[in-house]
């Protein structure tokens, strides 16, 4: 699904991401856990091809395809999504409209009025989401746990295969991460191959959805990796012990 | 509840408000003068298209008038006065302008009595390398005291025009309620990225943020919300 190699980002002069490596299979799920600032939402950013930084060396493999010359929309449209750790609001633009702008982007025939407004109504419902954000701009006056639900929202109607969640988790209560997540595992196992990098600070996310691997990443690099255990272990060590071991 | 039409086929005569009233003004390729006047306790909502012009439109509000007007142009270079001469008169005014030649658009407000109320949005997308200003004046006389004078002046730059913004606000007493802003830049980064995250075009997104921007702050019923959206998507280039 998704190789990275030998990737090294810049921003302002300071290397973030050096020489950094990452291979998902179809159908794997995937979480990096890794200390402040050491480069997880900009990893995020550079895989959906955002050109705030720049990339002094690698490659981006999607598919078997080179996507690191790609725009960010060719991105989205080959079935790339990005989870935002912080969802912005976006004055003046409805959910609705955008929403439906974005299927008819991927599709060749636009999805009717109707047919759309269902699809969302039965996603929100599944996501116990207030119905009247529909009309409402993007984000506005939403809380940071709204924020998120509304990202896991777009997923189920925009049907990405390759999720990258960053930080889905913060913002949300106990209930709201149990209803996000049981919705993200009934999305996998509707479309299986389907491949997740959770981007995290705690294991609990990952007790719902089981990641095949878990990776430590470390001053813009992957430090060491090991199974679902492994969240654990970082969670009692720290960061600073598994280092110096 | 009357409704009155008005455009430039013919003559254009002063209109006086004396019952609650929506008017729909069009007008394209002009240079009138137009006077609204407002009579007490009349509550006037415009809806506005015009094209290619340059009039001279002036309202005056009388006690308790309360007026909203929903305006969208291209090319836009009136010079809109509004006097508020009663006690208790309000006005929102929403100016709304894709720009692609050279072009001012000069608006003012004139509290003269107390107790008025006036919330001016300019908003422009300046399609071009052509040069578009705003100059917008809120006046509050000596006498007029208690009033709220709220101005917001934005510009987006979709090319690489020369835009100018002149907020004033020319205050003669203390017990008043004023404040300005001006903004000129293009859309923000992060709202793009986010935008064309979800696989929308950079069409899609200019369409979609510009259709906001202008669009946005006005309380338009589904259908002339289809009709100011149609007014966008025509003049899009
Ligand atoms: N747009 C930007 N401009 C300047 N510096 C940036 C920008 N984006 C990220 N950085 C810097 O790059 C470093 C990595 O940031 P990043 O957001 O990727 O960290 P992170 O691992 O996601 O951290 P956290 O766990 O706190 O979310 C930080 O030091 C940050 O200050
Ligand atoms: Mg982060």
């Amino acid at each position: 699904m998704l190789k990275i190699e030998n990737l090294s980002v810049k921003i302002d002069d300071r290397d973030i991401l050096k020489n950094f490596e990452i291979s998902i299979n179809d159908g794997e799920v995937h979480a990096i856990m890794g200390p402040n600032g050491t480069g997880k939402s900009t990893l995020s950013k550079v895989i959906m091809g955002s050109r705030d930084y720049d990339i002094l060396s690698g490659k981006i493999i999607f598919n078997d395809e080179d996507i690191s010359s790609l725009e960010v929309d060719e991105r989205s449209r080959k079935g790339i999504f990005l989870s935002m750790q912080s969802p912005i609001s976006i004055e003046g633009v409805t959910n609705s409209e955008f929403l439906r702008t974005a299927l008819n982007a991927r599709t060749n025939e636009p999805i009717g009025l109707f047919d759309f407004i269902k699809t969302m109504e039965t996603s929100m419902k599944e996501l116990d989401m207030k119905n009247d954000i529909v009309h409402k701009a993007i984000n506005e006056g939403s809380s940071g746990g709204e924020r998120k639900k509304n990202e896991v929202l777009q997923i189920k109607v925009l049907k990405p295969s390759f999720i990258i969640l960053d930080e889905v988790d913060s913002g949300l209560d106990v209930d709201s991460l149990r209803v996000v997540c049981e919705n993200i595992n009934k999305y996998r196992e509707e479309n299986p191959k389907t491949s997740i990098l959770i981007i995290t600070h705690y294991p609990r996310i990952l007790e719902y959805i089981k990641p095949d691997y878990v990776h430590m990443m470390v001053d813009g690099k992957i430090v060491k990796t090991g199974d679902y255990n492994f969240a654990f272990e970082i969670d009692k060590s720290g960061y600073t012990e598994l280092v110096n071991e | 509840m009357l409704t009155l039409t008005v455009d430039n086929k013919d003559k254009l005569d002063d209109i006086i408000i004396t019952e609650d009233t929506i008017l729909n003004i069009k007008l394209d390729n002009c240079s009138e003068e137009i006077n609204i006047d407002v009579m007490d306790n009349m509550c006037l909502e415009v809806f506005e298209i015009d094209d290619d012009t340059s009039n001279e439109i002036n309202y005056n509000l009388r006690s308790n008038a309360q007026v909203i007007v929903n305006k969208l142009a291209r090319d836009n270079s009136d010079v809109t006065t509004v006097n508020m001469s009663g006690e208790n008169a309000s006005i929102k005014y929403y100016s709304n302008m894709m720009n692609y030649r050279d072009n001012t658009y000069r608006f003012v407000v004139n509290h003269r009595a107390n107790y008025t109320n006036s919330e001016v949005y300019n908003h422009c997308v300046n399609f071009a390398d052509s040069e578009f200003k705003f100059l917008v004046d809120s006046n509050i006389d000596r006498e007029a005291i208690e009033c709220f004078s709220n101005q917001d002046n934005e510009i987006i730059d979709m090319g690489n025009g020369k835009n100018f913004i002149s907020p004033n606000l020319i205050v003669d007493n203390d017990l008043i309620n004023a404040n300005h802003s001006a903004y000129i830049g293009k859309f923000k980064k992060d709202v793009i990225f986010y935008l064309q995250s979800r696989g929308l075009t950079e069409i899609d997104c200019d369409l979609l943020l510009i259709k906001g921007f202008l669009l946005g702050k006005m309380n338009l019923d589904e259908k002339l919300l289809e009709e100011y959206t149609n007014f966008i998507i025509t003049n899009f280039k």
